[in-house]
């Protein structure tokens, strides 16, 4: 069946055929195979690279990054570590400088230091105590016995 | 200039020396332009992505015309192409915006009432509002029948249908547009 004939029974449809209302700007079809051409040789010189191609250069970039990357971050945690050892050591070196420096060891009580000495255990007296304990808690006949 | 058949243009092309791969291609762009430009801005109105698919049609048919056995006719294998990239234009725009069907549409009719590069009168108008309301597979069908004159064969080449099931669907969105433009 002829489209025509397929439209007896539309006769809007039929009344209107023919017609096309679009329009393409003025002298768009002198250019465009022009353009389609200019877009086809650009895409030939920058052909994409297959994937398989790319692959093994890919992998052995990504392992020299990875291998680069934890180099740089071993050795700069190392470095880390080591700066923060010797701020410790230095904040002690500087701490007795500074209290060298400060004239805080003359500024000391004596008394206070009697003091501290007096209260910290006795080895003599340790042994006075002990010879006291056995004296009153040992029978005198045991004792005269053991000598 | 002269005219030569869509096998002599694709026998120049596939030359092997290659000497006449440009020229043989220019010319079956030159033969089949307008046909795929007017194709493909009836579905999406607007000249500027009309241009951007018709261009994309081509240079797919440049990068595949090796691979093109010629089980088809070479215009439907074109109009097959250019169909194909129209269809995903449209979906992609639907997805992209996240509008609902209805809103592209809309769109499509605001490109219709504004755009400079149409020229009809109200009738017509009426006609291409009507046109555009229909399913976007059955506007193709449409406009290829209605349109283009594009026998049902052909059409079954471009968008992989019965025969039976395009004649039905034509005869589907024919009824339509006269009841939108009857005020049926």
């Amino acid at each position: 069946m002829k489209p025509d004939d397929e439209l007896k029974d539309f006769p809007r449809l039929k009344q209107l055929q023919g017609n096309n209302p679009f329009e393409a700007p003025e002298g768009y079809f002198d250019t465009l195979s022009t353009s389609i051409a200019d877009k086809i040789s650009a895409q030939s010189n920058h052909k994409p690279v297959a994937i398989f191609r790319l692959k093994p250069i890919l992998i052995s970039g990504v392992v020299m990054v990875a291998i680069i990357t934890s180099v740089f971050v071993f050795n700069h945690l190392q470095n880390k570590s080591n700066i923060a050892s010797n701020d410790s050591n230095q904040k002690i070196e500087v701490t007795c400088d500074e209290l060298i420096a400060s004239g805080y060891y003359e500024e000391l009580d004596e008394n206070l230091l009697a003091e501290s000495i007096i209260q910290e255990p006795n080895p003599k007296s340790l042994d006075a105590e002990i010879e006291n304990y056995l004296i009153d808690n040992t029978d005198e006949s045991t004792l005269i016995n053991s000598f | 200039m002269t005219q030569y058949s869509d096998s002599e243009l694709l026998q120049r092309f596939r030359d092997p020396e290659g000497n006449n791969r440009h020229y043989a291609f220019n010319l079956l762009v030159k033969k089949y332009q307008q046909k795929i430009y007017y194709h493909v801005k009836r579905m999406v109105i607007d000249h500027d992505d009309a241009n951007d698919l018709v261009q994309n049609t081509f240079i797919k048919v440049w990068n595949h015309l090796d691979d093109f056995r010629e089980d088809s006719q070479f215009y439907t294998w074109v109009y097959r192409i250019a169909t194909n990239e129209t269809l995903a234009f449209l979906k992609q725009k639907k997805r992209r915006i996240f509008l609902p069907i209805g809103d592209v549409e809309k769109e499509l009719e605001s490109k219709l009432e504004n755009s400079p590069g149409i020229n009809a009168n109200k009738l017509e108008y009426e006609l291409q509002k009507a046109i555009l309301s229909l399913p976007e597979k059955q506007r193709v069908v449409f406009n290829l029948r209605y349109y283009d004159n594009m026998k049902y064969e052909e059409m079954s080449e471009v968008l992989g249908t019965s025969v039976g099931a395009l004649k039905a669907s034509y005869h589907h969105a024919a009824s339509k547009v006269e009841k939108f433009l009857t005020g049926g």
